[in-house]
């Protein structure tokens, strides 16, 4: 026996095993003699030794106010005082105020969207009067305003996209093939429906028309600009982008693209009397824009509608 | 009904529920100002005399106020079943609803604008009430199916 082994056995070691890096005997838990401490068994009765459990690397956690990293085990972050520990309840709170930060933050867009929209609509009411002219000339006295309410509009898309872009992501669709197949014959069916109920709506309620400067006019790269590129584009990335994907984490499919079709519809402030056929026509592009997973079928197929309606109706 | 689920009986799942609640009687309560609205305002323009080519515009003007209250009054019933959707349809209408009347007359903006702040806070207050519902009823159902 080694001689070593009968120095005294510190007895500290209250579960037989020393600290880590120590090279002190242990004492056997059967028979109580002194083994080396590498030994994994026992030389004198075979009694197995546990192995030292190996020193896990602390685990580091980032603070969620100073995003400084810091031991897991801190109740408190040593540099901020934010506290860390999350019980169930932090955590479902957090969890919670995500969830209600994309619906709330989205109708703030779409209010700041009205507003501009509201401040479009006022600028024309008050600043543009019509005066015997026809509606080229009526036209061409609104284009200021126009372009500056699409311009804030544009504006207003990329921010909200930017703002809710983690909160609007949408899964990737899963019959484009259908949709862009599907969506020109629906396309037409809702222009037919949208024609006929404009129709009757003029003749019911005689209605005076507005028609767009195009056929022969030398504003008609502004028509197009203005009321197919930017609704085609901003509208799109709004609605089927922004409110769509923000809604579709809260309802299910269906609800969410008839909902964002009726928002869409009722932010068409002047066309209050249009919201029937522009939820159809919103619910078309929300339906292709789930099915394609992309945003290049409803803004092709947003622009062909308005384009079609500002040269034939 | 619905929402009122004994199951969920925490004191926070209580207060969503009273929200949801007040959330529903705040619709109902919208739906009566808007019915109530439209009655004074027939009444006040039934003692004027309207031009025949505006008639039509003026019934259609009360077809909308009237109908808005009746979607609210259903909002209001469907919000235990679909608090969010109701909830969401509900804010958004009531804000548009404002502004289709500003863009008319400017001036609506500001009256009755305690009212429309008052009721806009408890619609803000019953999305919030809603998507925490919604949010504990999903988490509810993922553990009874674990």
């Amino acid at each position: 026996m080694d001689s070593s082994f009968d120095a005294d056995v510190p007895s500290s070691f209250g579960d037989n095993q020393p600290p880590e890096g120590s090279t002190a005997p242990i004492k056997c838990w059967r028979c109580h003699l002194s083994n080396k401490a590498s030994a994994s068994q026992c030389v004198y009765c075979d009694a197995v030794f546990e192995a030292p459990a190996e020193a896990a690397p602390a685990e580091e956690v980032d603070c969620w106010r100073c995003h400084i990293a810091t031991l897991a085990s801190n109740s408190r972050c040593p540099y901020c005082d934010a506290l860390l520990i999350q019980t169930e309840h932090h955590r479902e709170r957090r969890e919670t105020s995500q969830w209600k930060h994309g619906v709330l933050a989205m109708i703030g867009h779409y209010c700041l969207a009205l507003l501009i929209l509201l401040i479009g609509g006022w600028s024309l009411s008050f600043g543009v009067h019509r005066a015997g002219e026809n509606d080229e000339a009526m036209f061409r006295k609104m284009l200021p305003i126009l372009i500056t309410t699409d311009i804030l509009f544009v504006g207003l898309a990329i921010i909200s996209y930017l703002h809710l872009a983690k909160e609007c992501a949408q899964p990737p669709g899963k019959s484009a093939g259908l949709a862009w197949l599907l969506a020109g014959p629906l396309l037409l069916v809702i222009l037919a429906i949208n024609f006929g109920y404009h129709t009757w709506l003029k003749q019911f309620l005689q209605l005076s028309d507005f028609n767009y400067p195009f056929w022969g006019s030398d504003l008609w790269p502004w028509t197009i600009l203005l009321i197919c590129v930017q609704p085609a584009v901003a509208e799109e990335l709004f609605f089927r982008q922004v409110v769509l994907g923000t809604l579709r984490k809260h309802m299910s499919f269906h609800g969410a693209i008839w909902v964002s079709s009726l928002i869409f519809a009722l932010a068409h402030l002047g066309g209050i009397l249009s919201i029937p056929t522009l939820m159809l026509a919103g619910a078309l592009f929300g339906y292709v824009r789930a099915a394609t997973g992309s945003l290049v079928l409803p803004m092709i197929l947003h622009f062909t509608h308005n384009l079609i309606v500002v040269m034939f109706f | 009904m619905e929402s009122l689920n004994p199951k969920l009986g925490s004191l926070a799942q209580n207060a969503r529920q009273k929200h949801l609640k007040s959330a529903r009687n705040c619709l109902f309560v919208v739906a009566a100002l808007q019915i109530v609205g439209g009655i004074i305002l027939l009444a006040l323009l039934m003692n004027q005399p309207i031009p025949e080519e505006m008639k039509t515009m003026v019934y259609v003007s009360f077809a909308v106020v009237f109908g808005a209250a009746v979607v609210f009054l259903v909002l209001g019933l469907l919000v235990p079943k679909y608090p969010v959707p109701a909830t969401v349809i509900a804010l958004i209408l009531f804000i548009t609803l404002h502004a289709i009347d500003a863009m008319a007359d400017p001036t609506s903006l500001l009256r009755g604008w305690l009212l429309k702040i008052i009721v806009v806070v408890i619609l803000v207050k019953a999305v919030q009430a809603a998507i925490a519902y919604e949010n504990e009823r999903k988490s509810e159902a993922s553990r009874s199916e674990a």
